[in-house]
């Protein structure tokens, strides 16, 4: 006679946004782990807020979940007792994968996604671009910003999201969300998969066979025409990212195994305890200054005369 | 003469839709053409962009099989840093 499935609880509360992200990395490891079938309580009754970078890794680690038939009959989900949080989650279209959890509460009603690029899940190249555009359109709808702004962010998310395809082998693709403050004048993507982490992408490197951990293997990859596939990609979408954050005043987040790397220009680099299969990619930028991505590559030409630009690479 | 903002708008980006452009180019120059690509209107190229239709093809690009107009000086900065970056790799 089959055993019920075990019960697994998480609780979330409190704030996850971009400076509190290793929260959710904590929060959501019961998870992350799971060997088995279970019955997840999701409560989220004391929430107050979470960032898209954490609901995109969230909204992962579910899809993955659901992807394993692992989220068991009787599954729970607690809904946040604050009004606004409820909304919020709704207009990023976070409860859509939770189906296989029975809400507690009463339904309530949708809101228009305006501002706010909803979660996104993608994994193939063909649904790239309603990613880019929609999470760079998020940008113009909710911070006013010009067409130059959006161009730069398009760019950038571009560039990233290509990664996650590319190079992550997730086998629930990524999830993608994003979201504006207009009064803080700050924009927010979170990208987040499942694969094999970037120093596993680059372990199929030869070239890069010397890095020893995962904030090494975050660092490389944030140098120019650093990647695993030579051949195919030029290894240079999180280069040109930080640098047009360094320029416009802004932050890049990049957590990937024990790796935690943070900062655009003077970065913090530190090994964390928490491991976190895959790569979560999480860009904060000022919308009250520019954001050029031309500009940038304008002042390439110098980056190439001051650095020893690459060495080569090996083809995988 | 081949203009890319009509068909994938303002904003080059997406190595597969590069990919499309580099064979549309390929095409033309194995019919024996000299192809102009005219730049006009286009406000920004992504990285992976640049890097299929300038770095992939600067063999033809320095035998001046392929020209581009209108190109603004970050693209053609971008151009240069791409193709550094795979004649490198190549080297």
């Amino acid at each position: 006679m089959a055993s019920e499935p075990e019960t697994m609880h998480v609780r979330l509360a409190g704030s996850y946004d971009f400076d509190r992200f290793e929260r959710m990395v904590e929060a959501v490891q019961p998870l992350l782990w799971m060997q088995e079938p279970a019955a997840v309580h999701l409560d989220l009754g004391g929430l107050v807020f979470i960032g898209p970078t954490s609901l995109a890794l969230l909204e992962a680690v579910i899809n993955d979940l659901a992807r394993k038939s692992f989220l068991a009959v009787g599954g729970q989900l607690i809904l946040p007792r604050n009004e606004m949080t409820r909304n919020y989650l709704h207009r990023m279209d976070f409860f859509s994968g939770l189906d296989a959890l029975e809400p507690i509460d009463e339904p309530f009603s949708r809101r228009p996604a305006v501002g706010f690029q909803p979660c996104m899940r993608f994994r193939t190249v063909d649904e790239l671009p309603p990613v880019t555009s929609g999470l760079s359109q998020a940008l113009v709808d909710r911070c006013k910003v010009d067409e130059v702004a959006k161009a730069a962010m398009w760019i950038c998310l571009d560039e990233l999201v290509e990664n996650v395809i590319h190079h992550a082998a997730s086998p629930v693709g990524g999830v993608a969300a994003a979201q504006g403050v207009l009064k803080k004048n700050r924009f927010e993507v979170g990208i987040a998969d499942l694969g094999v982490g970037i120093r596993g992408s680059l372990a199929k490197n030869p070239k890069h066979a010397d890095i020893e951990d995962d904030v090494q293997a975050i660092v490389r990859a944030m140098e120019p025409f650093v990647t695993a596939t030579p051949r195919r990609n030029a290894g240079t979408g999180l280069f040109i990212t930080k640098l047009l954050l360094k320029r416009n005043g802004g932050e890049l987040l990049i957590r990937s195994g024990r790796g935690l790397v943070r900062g655009a220009g003077q970065e913090i680099a530190v090994t964390v305890d928490t491991h976190l299969p895959g790569t979560v990619v999480a860009l904060r930028a000022r919308t009250d200054q520019a954001l050029d991505i031309n500009s940038v590559y304008e002042q390439l030409a110098v980056y190439e005369a001051d650095h020893d630009v690459g060495s080569g690479e090996s083809d995988d | 003469m081949i203009r890319p903002v009509e068909q994938l708008g303002p904003v080059l980006s997406g190595r597969a839709q590069a990919k499309v452009l580099r064979s549309e180019i390929s095409q033309d120059l194995a019919n024996g053409g000299h192809v102009v690509i005219d730049l006009d209107e286009v406000i920004a190229m992504s990285p992976s962009f640049a890097d299929e239709v300038f770095a992939k093809l600067a063999n033809e690009i320095r035998e001046e099989r392929i020209e581009f107009r209108n190109i603004s000086p970050g693209i053609q900065s971008l151009a240069r840093f791409v193709t550094l970056g795979r004649t490198r790799e190549q080297s």
